[in-house]
């Protein structure tokens, strides 16, 4: 759809190891770094795991939490081309399109996504009456929503998210709020949904009520490199530029970057570039660059 | 500390210069045309132009000759509209934001903006 293939580190030394699959869900169990864990699922679907769907939506997920955006899409779609079915895949891959800008292909994976969960949903054929792709989704959603309601009389959190997802990609976020916050309180430990509720807070000016959101999924995750970005990109919005470029700085170490990465962060590195410019220090903007040595930015900032 | 007409004219000068060249190409060719904004302070009248019309691009002090849209708006309209906090066609219904040139430029306004900032992922 969007990225082609996926493309692999060439330095993984995952390859040689005798279950990177297994390791993969060690390090994520575990808490570990995520640059680490998307080296061993790599490994995986390049060995063993090549054809299973759940390997790759789990590089998907990894490589989103770790503020890689097009990484992310490729594997999830992935993910999808093996298998449809693969449930999971749907909402991560939904939420990379809208940070990326392709809403309406976001649109169509949420769509997607409820006719494979709700199969035996009536689903108005909104296409037939030429309907704004967003209003049509968001219609299918709602009808998810009130009939989930009727059976189980609790709504799908899944439903939430995804309706969450709808109102902010068209800029309604104060109902995309109110989704996150009733999806938390059935899922208060989820770090992803707390970054989502930061996001969206960010996106509507109020980046102090953001910047809690993020430290909140922090605390759960405190691996969780965009939830890092995030943070960096409020204290861009309030002028906290210094503050910034420490937790971008922080995020990128733990990228544990070399030379040869080949799936680099470019929102990172361009926040970066961003912040010192905002500092008129124009000559450390040319230093960020992927690939650079983080040390020669050691005497000036703590991360 | 509320941000100034002044931080937002920073933030869209260092968000053009943080842009890699591709992006910034491609802002350009999808958008072809001169911004002048036009914003109204306690200090007097500020203006900047924003050329999306060729090449890379550029932000620069003073209006422009033969801008393709002007955009006049007060201080603090301009801060929330940059902010995220209020939309550019609500400003425009409510006769905050007023528009010479091509109209249809301003329903781009909000995502060249947009575009200008560092953004927060879901």
């Amino acid at each position: 759809m969007t990225g082609g293939p996926y493309t692999f580190e060439t330095d993984n030394q995952y390859l040689q190891h005798p279950n990177p699959f297994a390791e993969a869900q060690r390090l994520r169990d575990e808490g570990g770094s995520l640059t680490e864990a998307a080296l061993a699922l790599e490994a995986a679907v390049q060995g063993t795991e090549s054809a299973n769907a759940n390997a790759w939506r789990q590089l998907g997920e990894v490589q989103a939490e770790n503020e890689k955006e097009s990484a992310a899409v490729r594997a999830l779609e992935r993910a999808l081309e093996l298998d449809d079915n693969c449930l999971p895949a749907y909402v991560p891959l939904a939420v990379s399109l809208v940070n990326e800008g392709h809403d309406r292909q976001a649109y169509a994976t949420l769509e997607r996504w409820l006719r494979q969960r709700y199969p035996d949903l009536l689903i108005a054929d909104g296409a037939a009456m030429a309907m704004d792709v967003r209003e049509r989704v968001i219609d299918s959603f709602l009808i998810a929503a009130r009939s989930s309601d009727g059976v189980t009389r609790d709504m799908d959190p899944d439903v939430q998210v995804g309706l969450g997802i709808l109102f902010y990609g068209g800029g309604e976020y104060e109902k995309a709020i109110d989704c996150f916050v009733s999806a938390l309180e059935s899922r208060p430990e989820d770090y992803l949904l707390w970054n989502r509720l930061g996001a969206t807070l960010a996106n509507s000016g109020k980046s102090e009520e953001a910047i809690a959101a993020y430290h909140r999924a922090l605390d759960i995750k405190p691996t969780f490199v965009r939830a890092r970005y995030n943070l960096g990109v409020s204290c861009v919005n309030i002028g906290c530029h210094r503050e910034a470029v420490e937790h971008l700085l922080g995020a990128l170490a733990m990228h544990n970057n070399k030379q040869s990465t080949v799936n680099v962060s470019a929102s990172l590195w361009e926040t970066l570039r961003r912040s010192f410019y905002m500092m008129d220090r124009a000559d450390l903007a040319e230093l960020a660059q992927p690939g650079a040595d983080l040390d020669k930015f050691r005497g000036e900032f703590d991360f | 500390m509320p941000a100034s007409a002044n931080d937002i004219f920073k933030q869209i000068a260092t968000g053009l210069e943080a842009l890699p060249q591709e992006k910034r190409k491609a802002l350009v060719s999808k958008t072809k045309s001169v911004f002048v904004f036009d914003v109204k302070t306690s200090s007097g009248q500020e203006k900047r132009t924003l050329n999306l019309k060729k090449d890379a691009g550029s932000f620069s002090e003073g209006a422009a000759e033969k801008p393709e849209i002007t955009i006049a708006i007060a201080e603090p309209d301009f801060v929330a509209l940059a902010e995220g906090k209020q939309n550019g066609q609500k400003l425009f219904m409510g006769g905050k934001l007023k528009i010479k040139g091509n109209m249809m430029l301003a329903m781009k306004l909000d995502g060249i903006l947009k575009e200008l900032k560092p953004q927060s992922k879901l």
